[in-house]
């Protein structure tokens, strides 16, 4: 098989697997969202000035890392999260998957989203890009690394981020 | 007893019921939809207060500077090449433009690009293309940009718009001893991090100081991270509501508004060593207050700290129903790597705009102002917890009345 065709293949599956994701999270399927992350996964949502800075040190939005992830998902599928409780609808289109690295089993890509939430008349859209780090994982992949990076100066129009994004 | 004249519209009910002696404290939901009211709110407090404006720490080199919107005004809070901070209005001299259009940055001056009219760092203007076209009365030292009058206040930068308003000691009356209280603990200095937190509600602006002192909606509206976030991420015992007051202070009325709510730790052991070092030097009271106790600071109209998050909020109205909010933390400059992680979690997980308890309090205060706008007109708001307690707690609402006095006395004269 020629590279070239071993990326299209490879490219193909992590387009599955996004779009697989983005299904979970759309039809509020969160307690099988968790699973796909590994024992040692982040999922961040860095400060929207600089989103390269070390979640440590700065303010981010979002720093999770595996009992946050679940404890976030509990929440939200619970009746207290009260900013998701009547739920909001969300659609999430994602575009311009790309494969930035495969180191083993370890794979990086990027790609574009724009998820919209609707609840009670007010829409809002998040748009932005996700890096991950996937891990080979039997015929698919878990996420070692999930950053959603928003391309927006403030939060100011949307208000708060009460959806996973 | 009506303590307040009736204002607004003819025939309208009074905005406000205070009578101590019954413990009824009552005010018209107009008080968050009624516009000639916000008109008043900016030219009677938002015009006259001392507003917090920024840190120093954000502008630490000369030449540094930032643009940040205060009391609704675009400024330039900038530090000169003499190493002093000046807040200025982000507007050109010549025509009014904006002189600085970046958030942050480094610059030995300010050009306005539609006739490249340039100032210095310090605010002084240096540069008019084509001079000799102006006359002698056309002073360029009369010409730098507009300052606002600033005070710092042990790193803090407040602005006021008003040259008649006492000056910021005065203004934060006893306020000012609980802020030294909550400066003194980071004894070598603190700074604010980067990524400040910009976001919005669809509400008024004084829900978002009602909120930050309530302690009375903790365990109702905050239930997800109480019951799930506490026990099962960061493995701590989750406050129970009826002996969370135990050994509580009173919440204190502090002068022009200002109020503040102190509350014993919700969690950790006080540092033993210290607690000897800071007996001798701020007195037995006082270090165990430091150590203790945490503090939720209101500073009227729109500033408050939270001790135990480490962050400065402010709240602007943009109109009745839409407030913009701005968080910073605020970080003693002497941490350890760890325990500087476990601080900014405390603050992301609860007070973060993606946090487990902020958008649920943006959700009620939307709420709040979705129905204040419809209901008839003789209703009222309830704010009389605690009031006739000896010793009212932390869950009353003292601190929201000492903000709502003063407010009825700045709006209603």
């Amino acid at each position: 098989m020629s590279p070239a065709i071993a990326d299209r293949e490879l490219r193909a599956e992590i387009e599955q697997f996004l779009y697989e994701e983005a299904e979970l999270l759309d039809n509020w399927r969160l307690d099988e969202w968790v699973e796909l992350f590994t024992e040692d996964a982040i999922s961040h949502v860095p400060a929207l000035d600089d989103p390269d800075r070390d979640p440590a040190q700065s303010v981010f939005l979002v720093a999770d890392d595996l009992a946050r992830i679940r404890s976030r998902a509990r929440q939200l599928l619970g009746d207290t999260a009260w900013a998701e409780n009547p739920r909001s609808q969300t659609r999430r289109l994602i575009t311009n998957i790309r494969i930035t690295s495969v180191d083993g089993i370890a794979i990086r890509a990027t790609a574009n989203f724009l998820v919209q939430r609707c609840r009670m008349e007010r829409i809002s859209t998040f748009v932005g890009q996700y890096q991950y780090k996937l891990v080979r994982q039997e015929a698919s992949f878990k996420i070692a690394e999930r950053k959603a990076i928003l391309a927006q100066d403030t939060l100011r129009s949307q208000g708060t981020m009460s959806i996973i994004l | 007893m009506d303590t307040a004249a009736p204002i607004g519209r003819n025939g309208a009910p009074a905005l406000f019921h205070d009578d101590p002696g019954q413990g009824i404290f009552r005010f018209s939901p107009r008080v968050y939809s009624d516009p000639e009211l916000l008109e008043r709110e900016r030219r009677r407090i938002f015009d006259r207060s001392w507003l917090y404006a920024g840190h120093e720490s954000e502008v630490p080199q000369p030449g540094d500077f930032l643009t940040r919107r205060v009391g609704g005004r675009p400024l330039i809070i900038a530090r000169g090449d003499d190493g002093r901070i000046r807040v200025f209005h982000n507007s050109c001299r010549h025509r009014g433009a904006t002189v600085c259009r970046h958030a942050k940055g480094n610059t030995k001056s300010f050009v306005c690009f539609y006739h490249n009219w340039s100032y210095d760092n310090q605010g002084g203007l240096d540069g008019v293309p084509g001079r000799d076209a102006y006359g002698p009365g056309f002073k360029a030292e009369e010409m730098g940009l507009y300052e606002v009058r600033t005070q710092n206040y042990r790193g803090w930068l407040f602005a006021c718009f008003s040259r008649e308003t006492e000056c910021l000691e005065d203004y934060l009356a006893d306020a000012r001893a609980y802020l030294d209280m909550i400066l003194d603990q980071d004894e070598h200095g603190n700074a604010i991090l980067p990524g400040t937190h910009e976001y919005s509600m669809r509400a008024n602006w004084k829900l978002l100081m009602e909120n930050t002192v309530d302690i009375y909606h903790l365990n109702s509206t905050h239930g997800r991270f109480m019951y799930d976030y506490v026990p099962k991420v960061l493995g701590l015992k989750p406050p129970n509501p009826r002996t969370a007051h135990e050994g509580a202070l009173s919440p204190r009325e502090l002068g022009n508004g200002h109020a503040v709510i102190e509350y014993r730790k919700f969690s950790g052991v006080a540092d033993e060593a210290k607690r000897k070092q800071w007996e001798a030097r701020f007195g037995k009271e006082r270090a165990t207050s430091m150590l203790d106790y945490t503090r939720t600071l209101l500073l009227f109209p729109n500033t408050l700290y939270i001790e135990q998050r480490r962050v400065i909020r402010t709240c602007f109205p943009v109109a009745t129903d839409h407030a913009e909010i701005t968080a910073w933390p605020l970080m003693p400059l002497a941490d350890d790597p760890e325990i500087r992680k476990q601080r900014l979690d405390i603050y992301l997980s609860f007070l973060g705009p993606a946090g487990h308890a902020t958008p649920d309090d943006v959700e009620v205060m939307e709420l709040i102002q979705k129905n204040c706008a419809t209901l008839p007109e003789d209703a009222f708001m309830d704010c009389s917890r605690g009031m006739l307690r000896d010793h009212p707690l932390p869950s009353d609402e003292v601190q929201m009345r000492a903000f709502w006095r003063r407010w009825r006395n700045l709006i209603a004269q």
